[in-house]
């Protein structure tokens, strides 16, 4: 009896110091961490590599809208849109905006918040305000530009004839040129706040005292700028512009918004050409494999650019 | 962290993703979803109004989803794709064969020949929504797009609104208008759209195009064949072209909405539109509405004039309650429900029943009453509408996707802002359809 009563208690110590050891193992930071990231992990799966994988299946389909049961291609259709003309003509848009944007949002962005980081009257009223065009929603941006640019009833049409500036309205949007300019200024004008923020935050951080030492050294502002300023805000500069590029080689609404891609298809970058192809024609195979080739021609060799050149930075 | 709290992490763990495959409710069963594209917000107030009333007589709930156009392929491609299809579509004719090939509607046959027995649909309304003999779908309500013209303006350059496209020419020069003297024009001739943002463009196009006689595809047992490169469609682009000459700066963005403002102010002597600005002019500038007429679009010398327009109807999806439809449906065709309906856009809506057209409720309605001779000459050019895909017997298979390329309006930007020949910007298109047709 005594020995059964002495087995039931070991057991039972047994069991606890088990479960003990259990959870003491899920305490540690490897496996709880996993558990802990793992319905994320899921998550991202469901919601990034399924739609990415669904994308890849399509490219190699002949998917028109929704129907079932639809042809293998393999790369049939990979090779039908690199043959287009309109596939490449939209891809060198796709660089002129994407360019076009950067080169406005980075330097404009950092000269805003040079001047955002002095000290003056109002100064936080300023940087407020300065944030707006980025906080506005796109929809708001986009239509409040039309107006403006309206040949008819647009103020700045208005203005011009009033300075004499010119005898008869100009209409913006009537050449490809003119229509992609204005698109990516109107874009220029609501990211650069964004842009200024980063920067603003990255200057915020450089110690006073090496402006102290640069001024009783005798630097100028512009030499403080470029041998203090500017390699201190560098990485958060770059981060900033890499960002961008991702966002400005995929953005559509914009554009959309202002123009459809028009005049013809004039500003039909290859998000346009994408939702154009997938959703007016109802080809969702070419749409997927535009979609595939944005990614393969533009976005991964930007980024693996990228990584390289910061690995290799942080390396040495 | 404490052992509480690491349990309670592992039942969240496999409790959280139990959330995500909750799928939302469908509509309440005994509600009919009604799916349409009358995003305006007073359609929108007007149709609940209506519908509410249904449900104070029947007890029977009907649910509008209002949709913006330019999404509303998006969203029944979507809701095809999920299963997530209201009871009730609105369509035009070219959304009907995306429809069809998904298997997403059915025949409502029955429901068509009640309805045309007690107050008689036209053949020329109903036909495009024929397929194999069978109705697909049931006309609801007319918008067609005739000619708008300052009566004023033309009585005092002493012309009559123009018959020929030589008249309209003619017309549209003599009525650039700098009324203020200050060098700028505050009247254009004829407010044609050179766009290709949304169908504006193109649907004006199509007009003048069919009025020559021209297509964009000739359909002949299910197969179809470009026919756009053709001589009539050069000089239809051709006249286009110099008829821009008398259009507004902007005329390349010129959509809906623009064009409707550049009405509302009085800017266009002559523009092709339906009757949207109708309602909200009668309320607040009945003067200037007074100074608006309509006619038929002119036609070259000795042509028939053609008009865009379509009659939009209802279609029935397969997981619908047919009976509780068919019961709406007889309930909204009554002359006075019908009429109510129509009113909501007085001035645009037109009747597609002989019952609701000839009824007091429809003609008593103080708008339609204000603007009798415009809602005139919007019934008679009802008659010779074209609808892109839909001219012959059969419709194009791919009438959805060629109306939507906008591939009119961008032909007409080669040629008036790009300076490209009329012979080469056609040439460019019938590509572009054949490019559709193929694929």
């Amino acid at each position: 009896m005594a020995t059964l009563e002495c087995s039931s208690q070991k057991k039972s110590s047994d069991l606890k110091a088990l479960a003990s050891r259990l959870l003491s193992w899920l305490e540690r930071d490897g496996p709880l961490s996993f558990l802990l990231t793992l319905p994320s992990v899921v998550w991202m799966l469901g919601i990034i590599g399924y739609p990415v994988g669904l994308v890849f299946w399509l490219s190699l389909h002949n998917q028109r809208s929704i129907e079932k049961n639809v042809p293998f291609v393999g790369l049939d259709n990979y090779a039908k849109i690199l043959h287009k003309s309109e596939f490449w003509e939209s891809a060198r848009l796709t660089v002129i905006w994407s360019l076009g944007n950067l080169l406005l949002i980075v330097p404009i962005g950092i000269a805003i918040a040079v001047v955002l980081n002095l000290q003056f009257y109002g100064q936080r009223t300023v940087r407020t305000w300065s944030l707006l065009p980025w906080m506005f929603p796109i929809v708001v941006n986009v239509l409040m530009w039309r107006w403006i640019l309206d040949p008819v009833a647009g103020v700045l049409n208005y203005l011009m004839r009033q300075i004499g500036l010119v005898d008869q309205p100009v209409s913006f949007f009537a050449s490809r040129e003119t229509a992609m300019l204005a698109v990516i200024l109107v874009n220029a004008w609501r990211w650069t706040p964004f842009m200024a923020v980063v920067t603003l935050a990255a200057m915020q951080t450089i110690s006073g005292t090496l402006y102290e030492a640069a001024r009783v050294d005798g630097a100028s502002s512009w030499a403080i700028f470029w041998r203090i300023t500017f390699p201190l805000i560098r990485p958060a500069v770059a981060n900033t512009a890499f960002i961008l590029v991702i966002w400005l080689f995929n953005m559509f609404p914009p554009i959309w918004l202002m123009t459809q891609g028009g005049p013809g298809d004039g500003t039909a970058t290859l998000p346009v050409l994408i939702y154009k192809q997938g959703l007016h024609l109802f080809r969702m195979s070419n749409a997927a494999t535009i979609s595939v080739l944005l990614l393969v021609m533009f976005i991964v060799p930007f980024t693996t650019i990228y990584l390289v050149t910061f690995g290799r930075r942080k390396l040495s | 962290m404490s052992r509480v709290a690491v349990v309670l992490t592992l039942i969240a763990i496999v409790v959280a993703p139990l959330g995500v495959v909750v799928a939302p409710a469908r509509a309440q069963s005994g509600t009919i979803e009604i799916w349409h594209w009358e995003t305006p917000p007073a359609r929108v107030e007007g149709i609940e109004q209506l519908f509410a009333r249904y449900e104070q007589e029947t007890g029977v709930k009907v649910e509008q989803v209002p949709i913006n156009f330019p999404d509303y392929q998006t969203k029944l491609l979507s809701g095809m794709a999920t299963g997530q299809l209201p009871d009730i579509i609105l369509i035009n004719p070219p959304q009907l064969p995306i429809l069809m090939e998904n298997n997403a509607v059915v025949p409502v046959d029955d429901i068509f020949q009640s309805l045309d027995n007690q107050f008689v649909i036209p053949e020329a309304l109903s036909n495009p929504y024929k397929v194999d003999g069978q109705q697909y779908a049931i006309p609801v309500f007319g918008v067609y797009w005739p000619m708008t013209y300052r009566a004023d303006l033309y009585a005092e350059a002493g012309l009559e609104p123009p018959k020929t496209w030589d008249e309209t020419l003619a017309a549209a020069e003599a009525l650039m208008l700098d009324q203020d003297g200050d060098g700028v024009t505050d009247v254009y001739g004829f407010c044609l759209p050179v766009s290709s943002n949304g169908n504006y463009g193109s649907q004006v196009v199509w007009s003048f195009l069919r009025s020559n006689g021209g297509d964009i595809v000739a359909v002949e047992n299910g197969e179809e064949t470009v026919v756009f490169d053709s001589p009539e469609n050069i000089e239809t682009y051709t006249f286009l072209a110099q008829l821009a000459e008398y259009s507004p700066p902007g005329k390349e963005n010129l959509d809906w909405g623009a064009t409707e403002l550049l009405i509302k102010s009085g800017r266009c002597a002559t523009v092709m539109y339906n009757g949207a600005w109708i309602r909200e002019l009668a309320a607040n500038d009945p003067e200037l509405l007074e100074k608006y007429a309509m006619a038929p679009m002119p036609a070259p010398e000795g042509k028939e004039s053609r008009h865009t327009g379509y009659p939009r109807a209802i279609t029935v999806t397969r997981t619908a309650d047919i009976d509780a439809v068919a019961a709406f449906l007889e309930w909204l065709y009554q002359p006075e429900n019908h009429a109510d309906l129509l009113n909501i856009e007085a001035g645009l809506f037109m009747p597609v029943t002989e019952a609701t057209a000839s009824s007091d409720a429809f003609l008593n309605h103080p708008v339609v009453a204000q603007v009798a001779d415009l809602v005139t000459v919007q019934a008679q050019v009802g008659s010779s509408i074209d609808i892109i895909g839909f001219t012959g017997p059969e419709g194009a298979p791919h009438a959805s996707q060629i109306e939507s390329s906008f591939v009119l309006g961008k032909v007409l930007q080669r040629i008036v802002l790009e300076g490209e020949s009329p012979v080469a910007a056609v040439a460019w298109g019938a590509k572009q359809y054949q490019d559709i047709i193929e694929n």
